[in-house]
């Protein structure tokens, strides 16, 4: 049951602007993000690219590193004996590969954002009550009486007192506390490569694959 | 800095660290069936440790960017 004296946890969260504070931060790490990748895209353009003129357009032509594959061939040992001996000749290749598909593109994003948001409303309440009674009553008399009668003559005297004193305390102590927490917990993900880089990189990687020379051709 | 290479071979990814491909280092391709070696020829090491240099310092400008506290827009 809902005391009075304690502040309702659900009012303290009222009016929060958790819009703000949610969607601030992600806000913020989203438009980095643009700007990474617009820096990247000028990147990618200067670095892997070269610019060439020609009839009075620009041409991006990618930037090609030469790379050496070296791998193991099983050849004959004598080539004019059929069915001899083989051996594993290291033949070194060179192949041209555009700058573009080596670099790790697209890995310059916020990938994961945590807003942990804790709110914490502490709400106490204490009741301290005290009664005290004290009753004291005293009472005190005395009295004094002469009688005479002819020679006779009595005196009485006489006195009374009465005591009495009465205490009784009460304490009562009431404590009650409330306390809530609110915690959000936000993921952004890193989104994928383009479609569109892709097949480019895609085509890319097929055109180095090496080629079958026909048999009938002649050795450049 | 680790990064994958499509093997010219067998397609296989080769593991590579792009650091020591700019340094002339050369790497194997994991399939047992392949073994084929690639390396970076010595006339492009520099147009890749140039470009490679360049990535790094937009990255540290990411990472820059990333790390810079925000100020909490509360009303």
């Amino acid at each position: 049951m809902a005391d009075a004296n304690l502040v309702s946890m659900a009012e303290q969260f009222t009016g929060l602007p958790m819009q703000d504070l949610i969607g601030g931060p992600l806000n913020a790490a989203a438009t980095a993000n643009g700007m990474m990748a617009v820096t990247q895209t000028k990147f990618l353009l200067d670095t892997a690219f070269e610019v060439k003129d020609e009839g009075g357009l620009e041409i991006y032509k990618p930037i090609m590193i030469t790379m050496t594959l070296k791998r193991g061939v099983i050849f004959p040992k004598d080539p004019e004996v059929p069915g001899g001996e083989p051996e594993i000749k290291e033949i070194e290749t060179e192949i041209g590969i555009p700058l573009l598909t080596i670099l790790p593109l697209n890995s310059l994003a916020v990938d994961d954002v945590t807003i942990k948001f804790d709110m914490e409303v502490k709400s106490s309440f204490s009741d301290v009550q005290t009664a005290k009674t004290e009753e004291k009553v005293s009472k005190a008399g005395s009295f004094s009486a002469k009688f005479a009668y002819g020679i006779f003559s009595a005196e009485v005297t006489g006195s009374v007192s009465s005591d009495s004193s009465t205490a009784s305390s009460r304490d009562t102590r009431t404590e009650k506390s409330n306390s809530a927490q609110y915690s959000v917990s936000v993921h952004a993900g890193q989104l994928p490569l383009p479609e569109g880089v892709k097949t480019i990189i895609t085509a890319y990687a097929s055109a180095i694959q090496p080629i079958m020379m026909p048999k009938d051709s002649k050795t450049p | 800095m680790s990064h994958h290479l499509s093997c010219p071979v067998c397609q296989s990814q080769i593991p590579i660290d792009l650091r020591l491909l700019a340094q002339g280092g050369s790497f194997r391709c994991p399939s047992t069936a392949c073994q084929t070696v690639i390396g970076i020829n010595r006339n492009s090491l520099t147009t890749f440790s140039g470009a490679l240099s360049q990535y790094e310092r937009l990255e540290a400008l990411g990472a820059e960017r990333n790390n810079r506290p925000h100020p909490w827009p509360v009303k």
